[in-house]
């Protein structure tokens, strides 16, 4: 999980030019923006224990290379889809087309 | 998602940074798909009626929708996910890229390519490219952070892929597929042996035509040395010969009368009024004659209905493509003209998914971009 860094060269984060406001109140836009990367994140976890969980039913044993060096079979990522469609539907499910 | 084909240069994702960006792929496609269509039912039934009790008429255009929907709730929820799911786009791979930037520098340094690389440092890079970071992607084509940088160009091979939501195609080469099918269609006996593509980028279009074309000589140009050293290593690493070099499409260096054919990618609406004209002018001089210019773009806002047309400038607020506003009002056959084109020979097209080879979960979409087609 915590790669080592081979660079030290540190690259721009932000982009020029003026961040949009969509609320009135832009604490909403900034509490926006925590949501997302926050149920990006979630997503992220739930992953990692998917491939934790994956590599236990084929061995006893596992380590963090297991971990970083397991990638998804089509199979996998297509099961992995579907939950992750899922999970975006509950979390944001207030705010989708059906409920126009 | 779909992973993007292999190759040397492409910055190697670590077990969460693969699934950080397949999550804001399928977020950009939830969105799409589940939440943008709910704006017409929130203008419809709200926006408007409230609008004609108002104002008692209809909406006259994009600017008088823009005003109205920027305060409804639904449009103003959607525009605050989409936009951060952009920015989300650049900081799930920019770690990656940050992580092995020094090993992708090394990689870049091709010892005999088969193309070439030829950089301009003195080169002014116009205010248009400056103003804003294009995209949203922090540093935008021509930043360079380190000597030798490549990492604009492997952030924006990993980061577009992902705009498209695998749109692309898994070579990040659609439009050049687009544009090549259009072109064999168009002209299937026309003999071509230099060929420019102005404002590559990374290269994805022309490296796509330089592969189905091995005879042909093909030169790419753009203003970003970042994104055009690692274009010449990706290309290089594809096996195909390009030669880039770092120039304004505005005003190059080529000889005059060099090329049977002067195309881009989406590249005018990043440009300016000024810069328009001058990229067709240029077009014009660099261009044998008999020979053909081709700029594939976004739609323009002619006969589109003012709702459609407000959605579709979307981009233009709230993702840096300022000029694009502009340019969807813009009368490009005038433009030709002034460049020199007679008015026989300018034959405005349209291509789409319908060209490419490959398939992409956006094939069956009925998207077409406007061709600028002229004849010298």
């Amino acid at each position: 999980m915590n790669d080592k860094l081979d660079s030290k060269i540190v690259l721009p984060k932000t982009a020029k030019g003026k961040r949009s406001v969509f609320f009135d109140d832009p604490a909403i836009d900034q509490l926006m923006t925590f949501i997302m990367e926050l149920s990006t994140e979630v997503s992220v976890v739930y992953d990692r224990l998917d491939t934790i969980e994956r590599l236990l039913d084929n061995q006893k044993t596992i380590s963090r290379d297991d971990i970083e060096n397991y990638r998804p079979s089509p199979d996998v990522e297509e099961i992995r889809n579907k939950r992750r469609s899922d999970y975006l539907r509950r979390v944001f499910r207030i705010h989708t087309k059906e409920y126009e | 998602m779909t992973p993007l084909q292999e190759h040397k240069m492409l910055a190697k994702n670590n077990h969460d940074e693969d699934s950080r960006q397949s999550f804001v792929n399928d977020f950009r496609v939830h969105l799409s798909s589940n939440v943008f269509p709910g704006n017409f039912p929130a203008y419809y039934k709200r926006v408007l009626p409230q609008f004609l009790k108002n104002e008692k008429r209809e909406p006259k255009n994009s600017n008088e929708i823009r005003k109205v929907m920027n305060k409804d709730p639904f449009y103003s929820f959607w525009s605050a996910m989409q936009r951060n799911s952009q920015e989300m786009i650049w900081s799930s791979v920019i770690d990656t890229v940050e992580r092995q930037l020094d090993d992708l520098i090394t990689k870049s340094k091709i010892e005999k390519p088969n193309g070439s690389l030829t950089l301009n440092p003195n080169l002014d890079i116009p205010k248009y490219n400056t103003a804003a970071d294009i995209h949203l992607q922090p540093g935008a084509y021509h930043q360079q952070q380190v000597d030798n940088d490549v990492s604009a160009g492997a952030v924006y091979d990993k980061g577009t892929y992902i705009y498209s939501m695998g749109g692309l195609g898994t070579g990040n080469n659609a439009m050049g597929q687009i544009t090549h099918g259009f072109f064999k269609s168009e002209f299937p006996k026309k003999e071509i042996s230099k060929v420019l593509d102005m404002g590559c980028t990374i290269g994805g279009s022309v490296t796509y035509w330089a592969q189905k074309n091995p005879n042909v000589e093909f030169h790419a140009i753009d203003l970003g040395a970042s994104v055009l050293r690692y274009g010449h290593a990706r290309a290089e690493a594809l096996g195909a010969e390009v030669h880039f070099s770092q120039q304004n499409a505005e005003k190059t260096n080529f000889d005059s009368e060099s090329f049977d054919l002067v195309m881009s990618h989406i590249l005018l609406h990043e440009t300016s009024t000024s810069a328009l004209q001058n990229i067709f002018d240029e077009s014009f001089r660099l261009l044998k004659p008999g020979g053909i210019m081709m700029h594939l773009d976004l739609p323009q806002a002619h006969g589109v209905a003012p709702l459609e047309s407000f959605l579709f400038e979307w981009e233009i607020y709230n993702n840096n493509e300022h000029f694009y506003g502009q340019l969807r009002k813009m009368d490009l056959v005038e433009l030709c003209i002034k460049a020199g084109f007679n008015k026989d020979n300018i034959k405005p097209s349209s291509a789409g998914n319908f060209w490419m080879e490959e398939q992409t979960p956006y094939s069956s979409d009925d998207f077409v971009f406007p061709i600028t087609l002229c004849i010298k």
